[in-house]
């Protein structure tokens, strides 16, 4: 009985019923209407003040605006379009659902920064961890690359990118969670340690401590693949060669 | 010593990002040491595939504004805050008002407690011993102002008069 009205206070949404009657349907709102025009030079924070006041149109324009990043952001942590999307549908639903503790103080990114943060990181966590990445994981591509692009500092070819971010996905998906964040904020995306730390909520301590075990465990996990493989014949004979 | 300050160095941030003097101290390091070699190898390897899987972004579809909008229809979000705090809000009203006549039909009674129920008591009981005197027809009055002044309230209500003469004895 208790689960069954909390299910209806949860699900049916009270405030949605007594709003409906000033607010606008959203089909109807955006019929004929361009965004980009009516919004584009509102301020993200009256955007939000905007929604808050029932127009469902000024949302859709912090949609249409923050998506790129979000995707960008999301895109770090997932490779097939519908988990990136996904995520980022996650990300606009929540920042909807708790726009009323936005303060405008703060600039609206960062605060969708940490939205979007801590939504990946929850999605990473739900999903499953990959065992030990193995030379058996490894398709002829991914060993050839590691073969020979140690220590090479050329710029990679597409293809050469292709094969790196497939390799890179494997080995990631072995690592928990949070070292896969912090590493793709830092090394990846060059985030400064307070930029991480504003953007996950950990304090700038945690950041560094987390981001030297990451850099450890990924570094261990190639070593593996590097010392088992024949690579490390390669590199023997390169050694050789160069004295 | 020597091999663990390399690894400390390798872990310290992107190997791309070294100076020119760690950069040195490293090749130097890892001519003589194998060990350090493989950790370098590694880490050169690590920081390639991090830049390279960030290179990769997906790009939102055209749709995706029109999806975001669709899903909160249907889950019928509100921007008020999270469902619990939304459902508080709207049943807040209905709360506070059964609160509020709580408080009220607290205060009535325990106000009929008090000493003006004497006063009442007595009132009723000179209405039933005579139910047709003055003071009763003035207490059973509508609009005490339009139809007698207030001194004349008052030498109704305190005039002995002849019937009610007994209750003072």
């Amino acid at each position: 009985m208790l689960s069954l009205g909390l299910s209806f206070i949860l699900n049916a949404g009270w405030p949605t019923l007594a709003r409906r009657g000033s607010r606008p349907a959203i089909s109807q709102f955006t019929a004929g209407t361009n965004l980009e025009a009516e919004y584009g030079q509102t301020a993200d924070a009256e955007l939000a003040r905007l929604t808050l006041g029932g127009d469902d149109g000024a949302f859709e324009e912090i949609v249409r605006r923050h998506s790129p990043r979000v995707f960008r952001f999301a895109s770090r942590f997932f490779r097939q379009r519908d988990r990136v999307e996904e995520a980022a549908q996650e990300v606009f639903l929540k920042a909807y659902t708790q726009l009323g503790s936005y303060e405008s103080r703060g600039s609206f990114e960062g605060w969708l920064t940490r939205i979007t943060t801590t939504t990946c990181l929850n999605l990473i966590r739900t999903a499953e961890r990959r065992p030990e990445a193995t030379l058996s994981d490894l398709n002829e591509e991914e060993s050839d690359w590691l073969k020979n692009n140690l220590s090479d500092e050329r710029q990679q070819s597409v293809e050469q990118s292709l094969i790196a971010a497939d390799l890179a996905d494997k080995v990631l998906g072995t690592l928990p969670p949070d070292d896969r964040v912090v590493l793709m904020l830092t090394d990846g995306a060059g985030a400064t340690i307070k930029e991480v730390a504003a953007a996950t909520g950990w304090s700038k301590s945690k950041v560094k401590v987390q981001t030297f075990r990451a850099r450890r465990r990924m570094r261990e996990a190639l070593a593996k693949l590097l010392t088992n493989g024949p690579f490390h014949q390669s590199r023997k004979r390169q050694d050789a060669e160069e004295r | 010593m020597k091999q663990e300050h390399i690894i400390e160095l390798l872990e310290r941030g992107p190997l791309d990002q070294l100076s020119a003097a760690d950069r040195e101290r490293v090749r130097s390091h890892t001519g003589d040491c194998a060990a350090c070699r493989r950790a370098y190898d590694a880490a050169w390897a690590a920081t390639r595939l991090v830049k390279a899987r960030n290179a990769e972004t997906i790009e939102p579809s055209p749709f995706f504004k029109t999806r975001v909008m669709a899903a909160i229809r249907e889950r019928q979000l509100s921007p008020a805050g999270s469902p619990l705090v939304r459902a508080w809000r709207a049943a807040g009203w209905l709360v506070s008002g059964m609160a509020a006549a709580v408080v009220l039909l607290a205060a009535v009674s325990f106000s009929n407690l008090d000493a003006p129920s004497t006063s009442l008591t007595t009132q009723t009981a000179a209405l039933a011993a005579d139910a047709y005197s003055v003071e009763s027809i003035v207490l059973s009055s509508d609009d005490l102002d339009r139809e007698l002044t207030n001194g004349q309230v008052l030498n109704a209500i305190y005039e002995p008069s002849a019937e009610g003469g007994n209750e003072h004895k």
